[in-house]
């Protein structure tokens, strides 16, 4: 299971105040923490708030963070020059999030992806908006590589995302995407990468943590290759780690929740 | 990760142990002897193995090449296998501590054979209670050479961490092909300060015909595990034919119908031990010195010279 870290992010407020007072310090730490817990890549992003200077608040962010760490980055934002400030000057390997089916994003970020050689989150809707049954669903990641194949980007690069919903709204939806997930491993040989924004699942909810781990177990029996996560939930690592040996994914030891702190 | 794409791009690769004055065993990314984009092959260590006391009751195919006379006495037996033999490195089983009091004597003759010999050296205990302590009191006395020790297992974890840490040497884990378990002692020498560049595992060994396979298809989950980012599976492995070929009928019996015994007796052990290379073995321990020459000649072949 491949984890992105979702903290650096300026919908937090702690994450807003430092970017307001290009407190960088404070944007490292949070970086090297989200590694030190557990994240193979970290995601970086402005936040609602930022409207003025984004692209040059991004650049910053992702310098700062290559300073004090080389795992991948994900750069996360819905414009795609804002990504692109964020890509000429990242060091580290990129990924860019997210693209969809949606014609011009689409191509705008194809073509970033190549130029950059960054890998690619393409969210699992087009212009009409996000399919409800599983069969629509594959059919869309079906598409999703058939098309970045034409424009020369391998399935390698891609990290279809079946989009999750919440529970307290789509509650129905829940195992769609669940289901979504298993047919996915089904269309291609090696079956491609898939991704969620875990979040997602409890955004409204009361009791966040337990339903964001319980699906990320459901989810990695269907085979979900990544999420974007809180890594400073411990309970929420341990349960991926613990969930890797129950699928065989990794040689089962009997210390294996070492190397976890009780609280961060 | 499937297995295919692993043999052709690998970045998790052995760790890599330092053994003697200048050799280095492990660092290998991929299965044996597949070397692509001509990348050198990392050839594995031919070691012979010694007693520390006088080798009883010894095969009649090994009387007729090493000699009772030599195998008699570790120092001279050990300075054959260096000088005569051709051995790439020694082991020397501390077979004296299954009686008692032989602690003092046992330590003597380890640091005598490592006065008369420059290759490098692993001590490993015989299976008694006087094992752990006679083990890290040789560390202490050679400690800073780079010597292997062991076996380490689950119930000596403490006391061998410590003296890897106090005395600079590497350790070799004992694990019943119980790949679980290799991990686990891996990770509690680890937590205990160990670096994983001093470590190696030892699955423990069958002679072909008596268990091999499953010691085989081990050796491949620990190096695929490895190889797919266990970091406490990433380690060298060691295996040791001679320990259990030589108690065999094959090695033993005289038999018309099965040839010569002094050269099938060897030859079992040659093939046992080419067998637990191809299953990743970076040393092999055997006894006889055909076996050590056949080898050799078998892994320059394979690694393309």
């Amino acid at each position: 299971m491949f984890l992105i870290g979702e903290r650096i992010n300026g919908m937090f407020t702690s994450v807003a105040e430092a970017i307001k007072n290009k407190d960088e310090k404070f944007i490292q730490d949070l970086a090297v923490k989200q590694t030190e817990c557990g994240a193979h890549c970290l995601d970086i992003a402005l936040g609602p708030a930022i409207k003025k200077d984004a692209d040059k608040i991004m650049a910053w962010m992702v310098e700062k963070v290559c300073e004090v760490t080389s795992v991948p980055l994900s750069i996360d934002n819905p414009h795609a020059g804002i990504i692109e400030a964020g890509l000429s000057v990242c060091k580290n390997p990129a990924i860019i999030n997210s693209a969809s089916l949606e014609e011009e994003r689409f191509n705008g970020l194809t073509e970033l992806a190549l130029k950059y050689s960054a890998s690619l989150i393409v969210l699992a809707m087009n212009e009409e908006g996000v399919p409800q049954a599983v069969e629509d669903k594959s059919a869309m990641g079906l598409e999703i590589i058939a098309r970045c194949a034409e424009k020369g980007l391998d399935t390698d690069k891609i990290y279809i995302d079946p989009i999750l919903l919440p529970v307290s709204a789509a509650q129905d939806q829940i195992k769609v995407t669940l289901d979504t997930l298993k047919e996915l491993q089904l269309i291609s040989d090696p079956a491609p990468k898939t991704i969620v924004g875990l979040s997602n699942i409890s955004q409204q909810a009361k009791n966040r943590k337990i339903i964001n781990r319980t699906f990320l177990t459901m989810a990695m029996y269907a085979g979900l290759s990544a999420a974007i996560v809180d890594p400073l939930d411990t309970d929420l690592m341990k349960t991926v780690k613990t969930a890797e040996l129950l699928l065989n994914n990794e040689v089962y030891y009997q210390d294996f929740l070492s190397g976890f702190k009780e609280k961060v | 990760m499937n297995n295919l794409e692993l043999l052709k791009e690998n970045n998790f690769p052995v760790a890599e142990v330092k053994f003697g004055k200048d050799k280095a065993i492990g660092g290998e990314k991929y299965f044996p002897f597949l070397n692509y984009d001509n990348e050198k092959c990392t050839k594995p260590l031919v070691a012979m193995e010694v007693f520390d006391r006088r080798y009883d009751n010894m095969p009649q195919a090994l009387k007729s090449s090493i000699g009772e006379d030599t195998a008699s006495d570790p120092v001279k037996w050990a300075e054959a296998c260096e000088k005569e033999y051709g051995a790439d490195a020694m082991l020397i089983r501390l077979l004296s501590l299954l009686e008692e009091g032989e602690e003092d004597k046992s330590l003597e003759t380890v640091k005598r054979i490592k006065e008369a010999v420059n290759i490098p050296l692993i001590i490993w205990g015989a299976g008694s209670r006087k094992d752990t302590e006679v083990l890290t009191r040789a560390a202490q006395l050679l400690g800073g050479n780079n010597i292997l020790i062991g076996p380490v297992n689950q119930n000596n974890v403490k006391l061998m961490a410590e003296s890897s840490v106090n005395n600079d040497h590497g350790l070799i884990i004992e694990t019943p092909l119980d790949i679980n378990i290799a991990k686990q002692i891996a990770l509690s020498l680890n937590n205990s300060g160990v670096d994983l560049n001093k470590m190696v595992i030892y699955p423990t060994s069958g002679s072909i015909g008596y268990g091999f396979e499953y010691a085989y298809s081990i050796s491949e989950r620990i190096r695929l595990a490895g190889f797919s980012g266990d970091k406490y599976l990433s380690l060298p492995l060691i295996s040791m034919p001679g320990e259990v070929v030589w108690g065999l009928r094959e090695t033993n019996e005289e038999n018309p119908d099965w040839g010569d015994i002094n050269k099938r007796a060897y030859i079992w052990e040659a093939v046992t031990a080419l067998s637990y290379i191809l299953s990743g073995s970076d040393i092999v321990v055997v006894r006889h010195p055909e076996t050590v020459k056949v080898l050799k000649k078998k892994i320059d072949e394979l690694s393309g010279g």
